[in-house]
């Protein structure tokens, strides 16, 4: 096991060094920041001192040598706009980010498994058809429209729960979040709801097809002429079977939603990376979007690890090479 | 002696799109207790579907339409769901034909056992019925069963996994067993070992045994009557001697001259003429009709009862009475 931690943790350096030089040359090619951090009425002199302290005149490649080189000592530059170090101000932001993904997948698994399983057990119930309709709902409403609807009907209309920014936080092992007050809870409930609408659809699919393949398996049979309870062989026999895909896509989904929770998080003023990345994107603030891509990046690689990890405890038969079983 | 499980006019329909699949019509036969009753029939001929019937395991749109089942003093199908839960796995325990899909691939062995006691012994300590399991392993020929018990079904061969799955149908000592095939995917030469330990097994807990199979070599050694079943219908039945040696109904004649054996080298093996009738159309009179060379117009049209013969046979033939 350790042996194959450590393969794949060398692997994931070469991913983030060939996709740092990806991003780094990428966003080199759109517009020019100097614009966005001087007047253009500036003295032209003046333009030239800038310049030359950022290093923009110098070739791309070079440039890229120094933010490896300071890359390597912890330090992703510095933010164009707010002058200040672009990790801790992307890393400040996370924790937000990272609550409002927690919960929303939190909510999309306890509604998806259940009716997805149900959808499974019985494909023919009207109930099933409207479950399975309102999931393709799920799948192809756009997700800023959505969110605007949520603010309306509960924030406007029904004014049971606010609809922006992110409320009181509460302390729990040493960990700062607004799960853990009411009336955080009351404020992360609507944007997690519409962040969560899309994966819940499409781990509510994954879990009928997964039940429908599932159920008809001989062992599915054997376990109930053993007389097993039905409640047994649906969470032990079933369950646990439909949980090996369920839990590579809740994987692979949880880095995306993180990733991309940049409209809920823009709709609903949530104030977490997405929404700092898409100011950086405004003002072409190069330091922070190659940081946060990065951090993503490195996110989503170590995602890919735990999920293969926890298929190997899902599923004997997946043996992790290395391991010592 | 009371039969322990008697079947009467038996009928399982499959309603489909395509039309009705009549896979059980009709069908009646009893089981002794401790007795070896073997069900013989080609494959779609409705044999698994009578063993699924039995325990109530039929699944839409499969329906049982009519008949009776009767396991001892209980009428199967007027019992509750619940009753008929704590008889399956309990005193009727049933071994599947494909070993290799029976246990769930993502449980240990030891919890696929355990639980089939659990399920119908609530007050066993876990260690006791980790004892059961573990000697029961051991019971079915798998060595150093401790070790096993903590195994995954992936890191067993075939045979050993019907083992398992024999030792789980032994478990909680039943009335019945029903054992679907349960050598078909098997080697040869285990085949023979499993048929061994079951049979004596079954001898020294009393336990009836329903084989189901295509395998006619298999059941003439080992079962005390056998039904022969074709297109979902008992056509024959009797002691087995009867059945093996002087065969009457047609397609048991011809299934046996079909059994490959050493002294017909060098000759042509014999087949049946034709094919199974598709059980979507079956025809009006008997199914065997166009394959039987003692088909008169009479079988086009007449479906044969069941009629029984002096030597205690029962029949489904429409031209055996007036040849004999």
């Amino acid at each position: 096991m350790t042996v194959y931690i450590l393969q794949r943790t060398l692997q994931s350096f070469v991913v983030l060094f060939v996709m740092s030089l990806i991003v780094f040359c990428g966003v080199n090619l759109i517009g020019d920041p100097i614009y966005m951090m001087i007047s253009p009425e500036s003295e032209p002199a003046e333009i030239e001192r800038v310049i030359k302290e950022f290093g923009f005149d110098r070739p791309v490649l070079e440039q890229y040598w120094f933010f490896l080189k300071n890359v390597a000592s912890g330090d992703f530059g510095r933010s164009f706009v707010q002058g200040i170090p672009a990790l801790p101000l992307i890393l400040e932001r996370f924790p937000a980010t990272i609550e409002l993904a927690v919960f929303s997948l939190f909510i999309s698994l306890v509604i998806a498994l259940p009716l997805g399983v149900y959808a499974g057990l019985y494909p023919e119930r009207k109930s099933s058809k409207i479950i399975m309709s309102g999931s393709i709902l799920g799948f192809s409403m756009p997700t800023f429209w959505v969110g605007i609807m949520l603010i309306m009907l509960f924030a406007v209309k029904l004014d049971w729960l606010p609809s922006t920014g992110r409320g009181e936080l509460g302390t729990f092992l040493g960990i700062e979040s607004s799960l853990f007050t009411l009336n955080g809870l009351s404020h992360i409930f609507l944007p997690a709801l519409n962040l969560a609408l899309f994966k819940l659809s499409s781990v509510l699919r994954l879990t009928r097809a997964g039940t429908r393949e599932v159920i008809l398996q001989d062992y599915i049979k054997f376990a109930r002429a053993k007389g097993l309870s039905h409640s047994r062989v649906i969470n032990v026999h079933l369950l646990k079977n439909i949980l090996i895909p369920v839990v590579t896509v809740i994987g692979l989904e949880f880095g995306s939603l993180v990733a991309f929770s940049t409209v809920t998080e823009t709709v609903f003023a949530w104030p977490g990376a997405g929404k700092l990345i898409i100011d950086s994107v405004y003002n072409l603030d190069r330091p922070v979007i190659v940081a946060y891509l990065i951090i993503i990046v490195a996110f989503f690689v170590f995602l890919n690890l735990i999920v293969d990890i926890l298929y190997s405890f899902l599923d004997p038969r997946v043996r992790i090479k290395g391991s010592s079983e | 002696m009371k039969p322990i499980l008697e079947v009467e006019n038996l009928k399982t329909y499959f309603f489909t799109k395509e039309g009705v699949v009549k896979a059980v019509d009709d069908i009646s036969f009893h089981i002794n207790p401790g007795e070896i009753v073997g069900l013989v029939g080609e494959s779609g001929s409705g044999k698994t579907i009578t063993g699924f019937s039995i325990l109530g395991l039929i699944d839409s749109p499969g329906k049982i339409v009519s008949g009776n089942i009767k396991f001892k003093d209980l009428d199967l199908q007027k019992i509750s769901a619940k009753q008929m839960q704590d008889i399956r796995g309990n005193r009727i325990a049933m071994i599947f034909q494909d070993p290799m899909m029976t246990l769930n691939p993502v449980l240990r062995i030891e919890t696929q056992m355990i639980e089939t006691i659990k399920a119908h012994n609530k007050t066993i300590s876990q260690q006791d019925a980790y004892n059961t399991c573990r000697d029961a392993l051991g019971l079915v020929g798998i060595s150093s069963p401790d070790e096993r018990m903590k195994a995954y079904p992936h890191q067993f061969s075939g045979g050993m996994r019907q083992r398992v799955s024999i030792a789980i149908a032994l478990l909680n000592k039943p009335d019945l067993i029903i054992a679907d095939e349960p050598t078909t995917a098997l080697d040869v030469t285990i085949q023979g070992q499993v048929i061994f330990e079951m049979q004596k097994l079954c001898k020294e807990s009393g336990t009836a045994l329903l084989w189901v199979t295509h395998d006619l070599a298999v059941v003439a050694g080992i079962t005390d009557r056998i039904s022969v079943m074709y297109a979902g219908r008992i056509i024959e039945q009797g002691t087995t001697d009867k059945i093996i040696n002087q065969p009457l109904h047609p397609y048991t004649q011809g299934l046996i001259k079909s059994v490959p054996s050493k002294n017909k080298k060098g000759e042509k093996l014999h087949q049946i003429d034709g094919m199974v009738p598709s059980m979507f159309s079956l025809p009006k009179g008997c199914a065997f009709e166009e394959r039987c060379y003692l088909r008169s117009e009479q079988c086009k049209q007449e479906q044969p009862l069941e009629t029984q013969y002096a030597d205690g046979r029962f029949l489904r033939c429409l031209n055996i009475g007036k040849q004999t």
